[in-house]
């Protein structure tokens, strides 16, 4: 079992994590040619009312001094305002990453559930028919990028069938997900088969593995062999590859937002990066290092748990 | 003779005929040829052979392991009932209840992610009706029997915390789990050191006269063989070349195969100190020439030995009752002596 000392060791790893990874993105931002104001003022700026608004942001002082005065505002909690919103960054953060996430978890949930069942079948008809159009299909879904599938989403469901929205995201809970449906898809269909590829290999590795022989000489049923045997010990790598590409699909999730239209992080981030809305940009970046940490966590407890070996 | 089929209780397993073919260039070729043995109630068999010879497909072949590429023909009759035309259910009640396999690398054979406990019960559970708690008992006591110490905790233990030995040890509880009548051991020895290795061959001796079994053991150890096989049965390029009580096989060998075998073993080197290795490969099954297949090694064949392929049968002249023999010229042999 996975100790309370596993979690506490990887909290604590975190904070180094954190620590470079906002280091990296605060120098990363201020490299962009052009900054707040000029990206506000626009040509029409004159270089004394610019130096006059970077004084205001307090962009007049050195880096390292910007960086810790930085970190002592997160410190506190505190992300800072936007500079062309002029919200604080937390109200933002707040309102627009749990549509992202929403939208994030959704699209595993359905990448699991249709890679699973399916490479689990394709495994068990290995070279056969099944498992040759599964292979094809899925080889389809892996080349399609995931905005071009949103956009055939688009047009060949939603405005065809009008059985789902073509964008937005509506309110409450249940609308909610009724717009996410077809996001969602867009964005699972190719994760569903990197997982798949992943997860039908090592289940047919795991098919020629002495203890599934084992299993089988003891009269097992092929239930138990396929679930309690080849699937159980072929998941563990699949759930390494899936923490893997959490980042990868928060990433695709940003991309299905700007298709559908949905007011989830990646709009914001587009419009702070042109914008140059410095605090804005770091304070999304820094929740999103800290979901990805969150999930690598996650996954190296369930990796633990199906595999006793990594407690030793 | 009489008298002889008198004492010999009847066989519980009969192979008779088994081949074993495999796809390959211009058609099938066999791995396995015609393959007939026949073992009794509480006996240990030894089937002997080098890599290659074709003794693991046997053995697989008869619990119907073998992977679909491979096909079996022949029979393969346990208690009266041929397991090679058994349906799927018949051979899921057959495996693990009444016939049980032991295999060569437990760190393989387990399942590492389960605990030695889950894995016993899960045999449990697919062939007895017993609940959770009988199951635990049945369990505890499994390891007990095997000489597991401190069995009730290391049942919670997963594989790779155990030994080498207690590892084979826990194998071959899950395999004894539900009690079956026939084990077939596919070199459970060789990947230990010896001192563990003559202690699982005690713990099968044991077992053997305890519970009843009656055991196919595959190995190319003949010391082994003659530590615990009542029969031998040698094969060479997949076909069994000679078959008798251990002690007359290995005393008296009636095949060069054989003799070749005892003259290489470690303790038998010549008199410079040199091992006596058989000369030359063995065949492969897709280039089998006609004739005898260990004719091209073999120092003592004759021009018929390329020509006629020679039938396993009792050797003329051969005092001992159930020593049987594939080769031309085993008469001359016994001429000799016998002796390797």
């Amino acid at each position: 079992m996975p100790s309370g000392n596993l979690v506490l060791r990887r909290v604590v790893q975190l904070v180094p994590t954190l620590f470079f990874a906002l280091l990296l993105l605060f120098v990363m931002v201020r490299l962009l040619p052009g900054g707040p104001a000029t990206a506000a003022l626009g040509d029409r700026g004159t270089d004394a009312d610019i130096a006059r608004i970077e004084a205001s942001y307090g962009l007049n002082r050195s880096i390292a001094e910007q960086f810790l005065s930085y970190l002592w505002q997160i410190a506190h909690g505190d992300l800072g305002v936007s500079y062309s919103l002029k919200v604080p960054v937390t109200e933002l953060v707040l309102q627009r990453l749990p549509v992202t996430l929403t939208l994030t978890a959704c699209g595993s949930v359905l990448a699991l559930a249709i890679a699973v069942p399916l490479a689990a079948l394709a495994a068990s008809r290995r070279d056969r028919t099944t498992d040759l159009i599964l292979r094809g299909l899925f080889q389809l879904g892996l080349s399609s990028p995931v905005f071009y599938i949103g956009i055939l989403l688009l047009t060949l469901v939603a405005a065809k069938t009008g059985l789902f929205p073509v964008g937005g995201y509506g309110s409450g809970f249940l609308d909610n997900l009724h717009h996410l449906v077809l996001p969602s898809f867009a964005l699972a269909l190719n994760f569903a088969a990197v997982l798949f590829r992943n997860l039908r290999s090592a289940m047919i590795e795991a098919m020629d593995a002495d203890y599934v022989t084992f299993a089988i000489a003891r009269g097992l049923s092929p239930r138990v062999v396929l679930f309690g045997h080849v699937l159980r010990n072929a998941l563990i790598s699949t759930v390494t590859l899936f923490g893997l590409n959490v980042g990868w699909l928060i990433g695709g999730a940003v991309i299905t937002e700007s298709v559908f239209a949905i007011p989830g992080v990646g709009r914001l981030m587009i419009d702070s990066i042109f914008a140059r809305d410095y605090p804005v940009i770091q304070g999304l970046l820094l929740v999103l290092v800290l979901t990805v940490s969150v999930v690598f966590l996650l996954t190296d407890i369930v990796e633990g748990l199906l595999d006793p070996r990594l407690n030793r | 003779m009489e008298r002889e089929r008198h004492e010999t209780p009847p066989a519980v397993l009969s192979l008779r005929d088994l081949t074993v073919s495999l796809p390959g260039g211009a058609g099938r070729f066999d791995i396995v040829r015609g393959v007939s043995l026949d073992l009794r109630r509480g006996e240990i068999l030894g089937l002997v052979g080098e890599s290659g010879s074709g003794k693991s497909l046997t053995l697989k072949a008869i619990m119907r392991l073998l992977p679909g590429a491979m096909q079996t023909r022949g029979s393969v009759i346990w208690k009266g009932q041929d397991v090679l035309a058994a349906d799927a259910g018949t051979l899921r009640r057959l495996r693990g209840a009444e016939m049980s396999m032991i295999f060569q690398e437990p760190m393989t054979a387990l399942n590492p992610v389960l605990s030695i406990g889950r894995q016993i019960d899960e045999s449990l559970k697919a062939h007895t009706a017993l609940d959770r708690r009988a199951r635990h008992r049945r369990a505890v006591e499994l390891l007990d029997l095997v000489g597991i110490p401190s069995a009730e905790r290391r049942l919670r233990d997963y594989p790779f915390r155990f030994s080498g030995g207690m590892r084979q040890r826990a194998m071959i509880a899950i395999a004894l789990a539900c009690d079956p009548q026939l084990v077939l051991a596919d070199e459970p020895t060789t990947a230990l050191d010896v001192t563990i290795q003559d202690q699982i061959l005690q713990l099968l001796l044991r077992l053997r006269d305890e519970l009843g079994l009656s055991v196919i053991f595959v190995t190319h150890d003949l010391g082994v063989v003659s530590e615990i096989c009542d029969r031998t049965a040698i094969m060479y390029a997949g076909e069994i070349v000679e078959t008798g009580a251990t002690r007359t096989v290995l005393s008296a060998p009636l095949h060069p195969y054989t003799q070749g075998l005892l003259r290489s073993m470690p303790g038998a080197a010549s008199a410079d100190g040199r091992l006596n290795a058989i000369p030359g490969q063995p065949p492969q099954p897709a280039a089998r020439a006609p004739g005898c297949a260990f004719a091209p090694r073999c120092a003592m064949a004759g021009p018929a030995c390329s020509v006629t392929d020679p039938v396993l049968g009792p050797v003329l002249g051969s005092v001992r009752a159930g020593h049987a023999s594939a080769c031309l010229r085993a008469t001359d042999l016994i001429a000799e002596g016998g002796q390797p």
